[in-house]
């Protein structure tokens, strides 16, 4: 397949968005934190978000895999599409949820109790499908692009 | 003049370190009474107990009454096995609470739990120890080790529990939200992320509430009831320190007293060093 070739069909698979929010608004308490948002990502590309600190940008993100359902006394309204589906809707599941839509962290968060090496495969690890063979090689691949490997 | 006024005057300096004089001493003095009770009995046992604290002390069985020599092998095993039954049933019944108490904080019957556990730390031990007579004395009939163990294990119950809520809430939310990111479900996350980061605390918790118990006579006066054999059978009735220390005390042979002091300076020293070594383990890995 040539460079070329690789591009077109990037594109056009990009055409095609993810993820749409329809009239998102999140509560915490009484409090109106994000105020109907309504976007689409599309696939296979880098979509950001840009605002002044406190703004609301993380709230909004916490909100694409369920986060708030964690947190005492947030509520999320509006309808967010992953593929066509609702992520709130009644019977999903948020972990299967979470599984789909995974987030990374504005600071970084290893878990403490792990070793560096455990804390790059802990994804691979706790969601259970690995051959042990494949960790050394995942983990040193991760750890190079992430500048950290030595 | 503001500077002036801040300085103070001499007189007013003066006064304020006469104060403080007086206030360091009687912080100072508070300390030295809580501490003198503890180091006079730790001497007095020491010059009482360490003499008789020799190897017959740990590998023979009690001389005859007014004879010399012996030792209270059977009540050290005892000991040992009643705190093995007693951890059984607090660790996993105390922890297990713990976990349910610090991580289902929404559930309605939280707050009763955690009342119901503060309460229990209030119970006076021989009352646990009625209940482990009731429960399985008075069922077999006669005195068993068993009953003794529980009667321990309910005791040390609601500390283990207060110990690993306390503990589980410190771990900070952004460690459960990495948890959740990764698309764990609850129960993984409580299990691979929580636990193992608040394991030392947990440990530290289990460990000073064997210490708490392992000091009890009370309770087991009338369920484990004590053994001057050799007795591994948990149905039968088992030898334990405090009981040790019980009878001896009260008995009228001054052998027999050195004895108690003795099993009181070793069972003194083994709540003091398992408290201080759990400290000391875990406070350099935190």
């Amino acid at each position: 397949m040539t460079v070329q070739g690789e591009r077109e069909t990037v594109a056009e698979r990009s055409v095609e968005a993810v993820l749409e929010l329809e009239q998102v608004n999140v509560y915490y308490g009484e409090t109106r934190a994000v105020r109907d948002v309504s976007m689409a990502v599309r696939a296979n590309t880098v979509t950001a978000l840009i605002g002044a600190s406190g703004c609301g940008k993380t709230t909004l993100l916490r909100a694409l895999n369920r986060m708030h359902d964690l947190t005492k006394g947030a509520r999320v309204e509006g309808r967010v599409l992953f593929e066509g589906q609702d992520v709130y809707d009644r019977g999903v599941d948020p972990v299967a949820v979470r599984r789909a839509i995974g987030m990374v962290f504005q600071k970084p968060n290893p878990f403490p109790t792990m070793s560096v090496y455990d804390n790059v495969v802990a994804g691979l690890k706790l969601v259970g499908r690995v051959r042990r063979s494949e960790l050394d090689g995942v983990v040193e691949r991760s750890l190079r692009q992430a500048a950290l490997w030595d | 003049m503001t500077l002036h006024r801040l300085a103070g005057g001499q007189a007013n300096r003066r006064r304020r370190s006469f104060y403080d004089g007086i206030a360091t001493a009687l912080i100072v003095l508070a300390a030295v009474i809580v501490l003198t009770p503890l180091v006079l009995v730790l001497a007095y046992l020491i010059g009482r107990g360490l003499g008789s604290l020799d190897l017959a002390f740990f590998t023979q069985l009690p001389a005859p009454a007014g004879e010399a020599g012996g030792g209270v092998a059977q009540a050290v095993v005892g000991t040992l096995e009643l705190l093995a039954v007693a951890s059984v049933i607090g660790l996993v019944i105390g922890i297990g609470t713990g976990v349910f108490v610090a991580e289902y904080p929404g559930h309605p019957l939280v707050p009763t739990v955690r009342l119901l556990s503060d309460a229990l730390i209030g119970i006076p031990s021989i009352v646990m120890g009625v209940v482990a007579y009731a429960l399985l004395v008075i069922p077999l009939r006669h005195f068993n080790g068993l009953s003794g163990g529980v009667s321990l294990g309910l005791i040390m119950i609601p500390y283990v529990v207060r110990g690993t809520d306390e503990v589980m809430r410190l771990v900070p939310r952004s460690v459960r939200e990495a948890g959740f990111a990764l698309g764990l479900p609850r129960w993984r996350v409580i299990l691979s992320v929580v636990i193992p980061s608040a394991a030392s605390g947990i440990v530290t918790g289990a460990m000073l509430a064997m210490a708490r118990v392992a000091g009890e006579a009370a309770p087991l006066l009338f369920t484990a009831f004590g053994n001057q054999y050799w007795n591994f059978d948990p149905f039968k009735p088992v030898a334990a320190l405090p009981l040790v220390i019980y009878t001896y005390s009260i008995s009228p042979y001054d052998s027999w007293h050195r004895i108690a002091s003795a099993a009181s300076l070793l069972l003194v020293v083994f709540v003091l060093l398992t408290t201080l070594l759990t400290r000391l383990v875990f406070r350099r890995r935190t």
